[in-house]
């Protein structure tokens, strides 16, 4: 599993783009791989739009957000986890453990406020 | 003198300024987490609100739903969580598990001593998370009224729970009586007390003081079965002195008749004064909705439901006299129709409506949670 982190550097249509169309290469060959965003305290249409223009219309996509809004008209190819911000912060370790033995994660993308830009965290 | 505008008094209210929270304290008991099941409809969601906005003030509560339109939670000042229940690339079983572990995550992060879950089935992860956490007291809300012979792996589910809280029905009777049931009254997230007078929702709908209006409320679930049955009663309605309201819009391919409005209110129970008649279907909430907020209604079962007896409810509610039951046909729908626009029998429904003590369940399960928490 590899860790992604985008920053704020660069406007976010920009920054997530590039690396979301890096996992995408790999899309084809896994069966069923997800792609994790977690987008809490990141999230609004902006961020979504980014992510989802910028992934094959096939790509599994969970969605971990503290938004109000689930967004319940997304492609059928999306879901949505929204964590309640009171209760603590996610982490990609507490994605790990929900994952753990039922789904398959390709990649966990982390729409951060305190990185520098984009980086290859990988894991 | 004038008193301070009721907050109430507007579409879709702060769902906080419904609270009638229990005298009593809470005190050192844990805090509750509550889960409701997934659905395209409110009521899961709407039955455990209920019952959260009447624990005691003190109380730490959360929610986790499955449902689809869990956003409404957003409106209260409680945590809230939500897990999809749509499996786009997921086997059941490793929904389950991560459904197991997001669920014991919760309970960890809030310190749950109670688990108060909504549903009609409780799924597998729901009681693995349990099992890891042998200290919490497992309640479960059990909307009654089962069609026969429905639910056998459901209901045998229910021995995991400590407790179970069948949410009451007209006649006051436990309609599901496996496990340890403890009957409550129906349960409303409003009281009669909470609903505005019928000059205030009216002004709040844009309603004219002297307009006859109908309330045509089909639950979620019902919709494409009702479809072209309200079409044909909403062409029939137009030729009466009554105009339509409608929240949302059922018939999604038709362009709305000219006495049809449309409006959106979440919840809608604090306007229902509003309106001079309803027509229907008989989920449980909206039906007893309807029947404390004392409006004549015509109730058209929802069949299509998979464990919700719509008919039997019907029965009870045509056999005490406090609505009408409109049959399943078009036909039917009308002919009782024109005998709840006739203002007699609305006289002759609503005296009956009035006259049941209306006891709202969801007081007492506060209560019963406050007793059982650790």
């Amino acid at each position: 599993m590899r860790w992604l982190r985008v920053g704020p550097g660069s406007p976010l249509r920009r920054a997530v783009g590039p690396v979301v169309r890096r996992t995408a290469g790999a899309w084809e060959w896994a069966t069923t791989p997800w792609l994790v965003v977690l987008a809490v305290g990141r999230d609004g249409p902006g961020a979504r739009r980014a992510v989802r223009e910028s992934l094959p219309g096939s790509a599994r996509v969970m969605w971990v957000t503290d938004a109000d809004e689930l967004g319940r008209d997304w492609p059928e190819t999306w879901v949505v986890h929204r964590v309640a911000p009171e209760l603590g912060p996610v982490t990609p370790d507490d994605v790990r453990a929900w994952e753990s033995g039922s789904m398959r994660i390709r990649r966990v993308v982390v729409l951060a406020k305190d990185a520098a830009g984009p980086r290859d965290g990988a894991a | 003198m004038q008193g301070p505008p009721n907050p109430l008094a507007r579409v879709d209210p702060v769902l906080d300024d419904l609270r009638q929270p229990l005298a009593a304290p809470w005190g050192d008991r844990r805090p509750v987490l509550m889960m409701s099941s997934n659905g395209f409809g409110m009521g899961h969601i709407m039955r455990l609100l209920s019952v959260a906005l009447r624990l005691p003030r003190d109380a730490s509560v959360s929610l986790f739903s499955l449902s689809a339109a869990a956003d409404v939670l957003a409106r209260t000042s409680m945590p809230w969580s939500h897990m999809t229940s749509y499996r786009p690339a997921f086997r059941a079983w490793q929904w389950e598990r991560q459904l197991a572990r997001r669920l014991a995550d919760l309970l960890d992060r809030t310190g749950a001593g109670t688990l108060l879950f909504d549903g009609v089935m409780p799924y597998q992860g729901l009681l693995d998370a349990l099992d890891q956490h042998a200290h919490v007291r497992a309640v479960w809300l059990r909307r009654g009224l089962w069609k026969p012979d429905i639910g056998s792996l459901s209901l045998s589910r229910g021995a995991r729970f400590d407790h179970v809280i069948e949410p009451g029905e007209l006649h006051g009777e436990v309609t599901v009586p496996q496990g340890a049931v403890e009957p409550v009254g129906p349960v409303t997230l409003v009281d009669r007390s909470q609903m505005l007078d019928r000059a205030t929702a009216r002004r709040v709908l844009g309603i004219a003081p002297d307009e006859r209006v109908l309330l045509v409320l089909w639950g979620a679930s019902a919709m494409r079965q009702a479809g072209s049955i309200t079409r044909q009663v909403l062409e029939w309605v137009a030729t009466t002195e009554y105009s339509v309201m409608l929240p949302g819009n059922p018939i999604r391919d038709v362009a709305m008749p000219a006495n049809v409005r449309t409006f959106r209110s979440l919840p809608m129970a604090h306007l229902l004064p509003a309106f001079d008649a309803a027509l229907s279907s008989n989920g449980y909430n909206s039906s007893y909705e309807l029947l404390v907020g004392e409006v004549p209604t015509v109730f058209v079962p929802n069949l299509a439901t998979i464990t919700d007896d719509q008919r039997a409810r019907a029965e009870v509610f045509e056999a005490a006299g406090v609505a009408l039951h409109g049959g399943q046909t078009a036909a039917s729908v009308i002919a009782a129709l024109a005998r709840v626009l006739d203002p007699g029998v609305q006289d002759r429904l609503r005296t009956a409506m009035d006259a049941v003590a209306w006891d709202n369940g969801a007081m007492r399960a506060a209560a019963l949670l406050r007793e059982w928490a650790p």
